[in-house]
């Protein structure tokens, strides 16, 4: 008889241990899903947050007097745009993501605004990830609360800048900052109306910790970062706010140590639990393990017989839990992080992985047991009667 | 057919050692239907276990069919088991999930050839009807005749029990006897490990064990035998 069929058959004959241990299969799987997608979440909603305490290292041209800088809000310098691919080539730094702007105070029927050209957010090599700030396409603006107000623009408008037409695509909430004074475009939008084509006046870097590592005094890692900027950088001005990024690596830190502590304490449940049902299979068994040696069978078929029903129990699994994990990651997660609840989704590389893993963890998880039944010495079912 | 030579077995226990079998020399010749007789702990189911290669002797050689089992390794004498020998216990020892012809053909070492020959042996053991049910649907002597057959279902040379009939009602006991008797007289050898008397009259040589020991073999064809009562009564 074919070892599969066996299997099969003795599943459905033992369901109620084959079930239980499935759950915990299922379980295991859907807590790592939970946990991976809203950690990722976490992420997003933190960054997000601190996006509105500001970047925790910004790069401002040069020349820039740091009494106006901090008056106004932006230099009145420009630097090279190239800087923001330089910056992003350097290695040695971890941020997500960096910005470039272009930012210069103009009037528009007599009143002040500030108009900002917005580059698209650069990302780090190998990261993919939604953007956290918008991003405005050619030919659009995004106008300040305060603007709109005053100027009475509504959306899907038009308004006339410096001579060239743009299309309103969104009037800006309130946000009680400088933001609300501000029409936000394209950055080489606004570089054509400011005839500053190539240049730009600050680079922000979010959650940079750059040259921030163990040993390393405040002191060190700004004169690091200043100096190796500083060389790629001829033309720009490093400002650490090296208080923010402390905040940011121990919410990260405890983030992933949570995680990174929960993560191997469920995997270790869920493994022992399935070691202990398969070892529970294994005694109730022991009787067929003894008939099959004595028929001939040999350590590898009962191995088999073993390892096959603890595939099974992993291939089942894997896509049950990862359906039930990321349902209620989808479910119940957007309650919890609320600002990233549209970007909340499934990765489905995980169920491809869940697929690969499960199983092999399963495997693991039945190897202890599956070796008592191999080495089981049918004379003690024989000598039982 | 099968010899052992100063076989002994003992195993390490929480209480000492304890000799299982001591200094066994014993020859079954092909066509031979054996029965080992003696009390509960004298040894009569570690020499089949030993005979069928699934435990090593603790000393001495045991040869069957020409071969010395000491010099295969455990996957051969799975092999070697699995084409040689058929093994009938007392308590049936039937998987539970399996109904009776795939518990028949559980040991068999074809395909759907040996479905066919597992349905026409359980014709001729009267198991026809019960061919789809499954052990726990099936009285004692149903359970033994369907064990007898799975030991039967790859024609090997030598069969092995271990107390077949410990269980069974004495017609139930008798048949299954018959069946092995069958196989003995179609050229098979048996081995029976029995406390029952009907065993003896089955056989052509009784072999008595004490602790471990032959203490006694009687060759059932002799006139002694007959006139002592060793063998039996009429089968």
């Amino acid at each position: 008889m074919r070892t599969l069929k066996l299997v099969f058959k003795e599943i459905r004959f033992r369901r109620v241990n084959f079930l239980l241990s499935l759950l915990a299969v299922i379980t295991a799987v859907a807590l790592f899903v939970v946990f991976v997608t809203t950690g990722e979440s976490y992420r997003n909603e933190t960054r997000k947050i601190q996006l509105g305490m500001g970047q925790n290292l910004r790069i401002i041209p040069k020349q820039t007097r740091m009494d106006q800088f901090w008056s106004v809000g932006f230099s009145e310098f420009t630097m090279p745009e190239e800087y923001v691919f330089r910056f992003a080539a350097l290695e040695g730094y971890e941020y997500t993501p960096l910005t470039a702007t272009l930012q210069k105070a103009i009037e528009v029927e007599g009143r002040r605004v500030v108009l900002t050209g917005v580059l698209p957010e650069v990302m780090p090599p190998g990261r993919n990830q939604p953007p956290i700030m918008f991003g405005v396409n050619r030919g659009e603006v995004y106008v300040g609360s305060e603007v709109a107000r005053f100027f009475e623009i509504e959306e899907g408008s038009e308004m006339e800048l410096l001579g060239a037409r743009f299309h309103v695509t969104k009037c800006l909430s309130p946000t009680g900052s400088s933001d609300d004074i501000k029409i936000f475009g394209h950055l080489e939008d606004v570089q054509t109306l400011l005839a500053l084509s190539g240049r730009i006046n600050e680079i922000r870097a979010l959650e940079c910790l750059c040259l921030i590592e163990s040993g390393q005094t405040e002191l060190d890692a700004r004169s690091l970062a200043e100096a190796q900027l500083a060389e790629i950088l001829p033309e720009g001005k490093v400002i650490l706010l090296k208080g923010i990024a402390d905040v940011r690596e121990q919410q990260r830190a405890t983030m992933e140590g949570y995680l990174g502590l929960l993560v191997p304490i469920i995997i270790i449940a869920s493994g022992a639990s399935i070691g202990i049902l398969s070892m529970l299979n294994v005694r109730e068994r022991h009787n067929e393990i003894g008939i099959l040696r004595a028929i001939g069978y040999g350590s590898g078929q009962i191995a088999l017989l073993f390892l096959g029903r603890a595939v099974i129990l992993g291939l089942l699994g894997a896509p049950l839990g990862f359906l039930l994990g990321g349902f209620v990651a989808l479910e119940f997660g957007p309650e919890i992080f609320s600002l990233t609840a549209g970007a909340m989704r499934l990765n489905l590389t995980w169920l491809a992985w869940m697929i690969v893993l499960a199983p092999a963890f399963t495997a693991i998880a039945t190897f202890i047991p599956m070796v008592s039944a191999v080495t089981w010495d049918p004379v003690r079912t024989l000598s039982d009667e | 057919m099968i010899t052992l030579e100063s076989v002994s077995k003992s195993y390490q226990g929480a209480q000492g050692r304890t000799v299982a079998l001591d200094a066994i020399d014993l020859k079954i010749d092909k066509s031979d239907f054996v029965v080992l007789r003696g009390p509960s702990g004298s040894g009569k189911t570690t020499l089949l276990v030993l005979i069928a290669g699934m435990l090593r002797p603790s000393q001495g050689e045991i040869i069957v069919d020409q071969q010395k089992l000491s010099e295969m390794s455990a996957e051969r004498k799975a092999r070697f088991r699995a084409r040689n020998i058929g093994f009938v216990f007392q308590m049936f020892h039937l998987v539970p999930y399996l109904n009776v012809v795939e518990n028949v053909t559980l040991a068999a070492l074809g395909g759907e050839v040996d479905t066919l020959k597992a349905k026409a042996l359980l014709n001729k053991l009267g198991m026809d009807e019960k061919a789809k049910s499954l052990p726990a649907e099936l009285s004692a002597g149903e359970k033994q005749r369907t064990a007898v057959a799975r030991a039967l279902i790859n024609q090997p040379q030598i069969v092995l029990a271990d107390e077949p009939t410990g269980n069974l009602d004495p017609e139930s006991a008798r048949m299954v006897l018959s069946y092995l008797s069958d196989f003995h007289r179609q050229g098979g050898t048996v081995v029976v490990a029995s406390h029952n008397d009907l065993a003896d009259s089955f056989a052509n040589r009784v072999v008595e064990l004490q602790k471990g020991k032959i203490i006694g073999v009687t060759d059932c064809a002799s006139p002694q035998s007959s006139q002592s009562g060793d063998c039996g009564g009429s089968a």
